[in-house]
């Protein structure tokens, strides 16, 4: 009688030692998940801010340079029409 | 008998310990698996956006250095000109190009054939001289993308600027310096008041200098009369035009912005050129034309 609750007992050991490592194997595949998700989103933040920053020299150098720029992009679209005529 | 079955009795106990052991590890890990579940789930709902600065990273290096950017962008603009007019020489295509230019100023009429330009989407090249008081005629030139080139500082024909090379140069440098401290353009064309013809025998010493001052000149093919009575008694400015642009794919014509018969007829002129396929450009010493 008593044998049978230890062959009993241990077949419970197993399962629960089954369903823990299966559950231990997917808490490695979500920990491996969330890692690169955090550092997916760290880049993007970090690009976010050098975006943000490079975006915000452009405009200063815009502003500084305003009326050069003006005539810069007027050339372009001069040129744009002389190159029409030679394709 | 009885030690057997103390054995057994301590191997269950250790058992449900196991088991025991193992539910609460099971139980904190279900647990820990919800937890980064929602966390993953928060995370793939944040926004992960892509940043592409290699557009802005261009931008910013045309833009620092935009004076490099300018000059680069205008001899781009003048070489493929000057192709278009090779392509014109060698008949590869129908497209043919009208030089507007106008002399001797600014005037007071400047500025309505300024307007004239602006309407009809057009940029030409004014020959101007020195003149105190009219800063804004020359800065609107610049402005509107017109070429601001040098027709001596005096223009003085009969007062000396024909004396020698050096009284020519003379003038044409104190114009540029003007001009300069003005606009903050430097000229690189010059136009021969009267035309490089008047020169006479000093025309090759003064060519020779204007080109080691990195100067280039140019006549014109084609007027409109105005620069003088005795043409326009011929005939009218409209007809000169006619007259002295037919079979020509490259035109340089000349007028002057003190004329109001030529500022009457310059709509007429401008539709006339638009429909025998002509494109009105700025000149610039790239150009065949500027010798």
């Amino acid at each position: 009688m008593k044998k049978g609750y230890v062959i009993i007992l241990t077949i419970l050991i197993i399962v629960a030692a089954v369903l823990f490592g299966k559950e231990k194997i997917e808490n490695n595949n979500l920990n491996k998940e969330l890692s690169n998700l955090k550092s997916q989103v760290d880049e993007s933040n970090q690009n976010k801010e050098t975006y943000l920053k490079k975006q915000q020299e452009l405009d200063k150098i815009k502003e500084e340079n305003k009326e050069k720029i003006e005539r810069y992009n007027e050339v372009e679209e001069w040129n744009k029409e002389v190159v029409k005529y030679l394709n | 008998m009885e030690q057997r079955s103390s054995k057994i009795f301590k191997l269950v106990f250790l058992e449900i310990w196991i088991i025991a052991i193992i539910v609460v590890l099971f139980i904190i890990t279900l647990t820990d698996n919800q937890n980064i579940k929602g966390d993953i789930d928060k995370l793939k709902q944040a926004s992960v956006d892509t940043y592409n600065y290699s557009e802005i990273d261009e931008q910013i290096k045309i833009y620092s250095d935009i004076e490099t950017s300018l000059k680069n962008r205008y001899d781009e603009y003048y070489t493929n000109i000057a192709t278009l007019e090779q392509k014109i020489m060698n008949k590869e295509t129908d497209v043919k190009i009208a030089y507007l230019t106008f002399d001797d100023g600014p005037y007071d009429l400047t500025y309505k054939v300024l307007d004239k330009l602006k309407e009809n989407n057009i940029r030409a090249t004014f020959f101007v001289i020195g003149k105190n008081g009219v800063d804004d005629r020359y800065k609107r030139i610049v402005e509107e993308g017109h070429t601001l080139a040098n027709h001596t500082y005096s223009h003085g024909l009969g007062k000396g600027l024909y004396n020698s090379v050096d009284s020519f140069m003379t003038q044409v440098k104190k114009l540029e310096e003007y001009l300069y401290n003005l606009t903050g353009y430097t000229t690189t064309l010059v136009r021969f008041p009267g035309g490089s013809p008047t020169a006479g025998k000093l025309k090759d010493g003064i060519v020779e200098q204007l080109h080691a001052n990195g100067y280039k000149y140019v006549d014109w093919t084609s007027e409109t009369g105005d620069g003088s009575d005795l043409k326009l008694k011929q005939k009218g400015t409209y007809q000169w035009f006619l007259d002295t642009t037919q079979n020509q794919n490259i035109i340089v014509l000349l007028m002057h912005d003190y004329n109001a018969s030529t500022y009457n007829d310059l709509q007429k002129i401008i539709d006339n050129l638009k429909s025998r396929n002509f494109i009105f450009l700025p000149l610039h010493n790239k150009s065949i034309m500027a010798k």
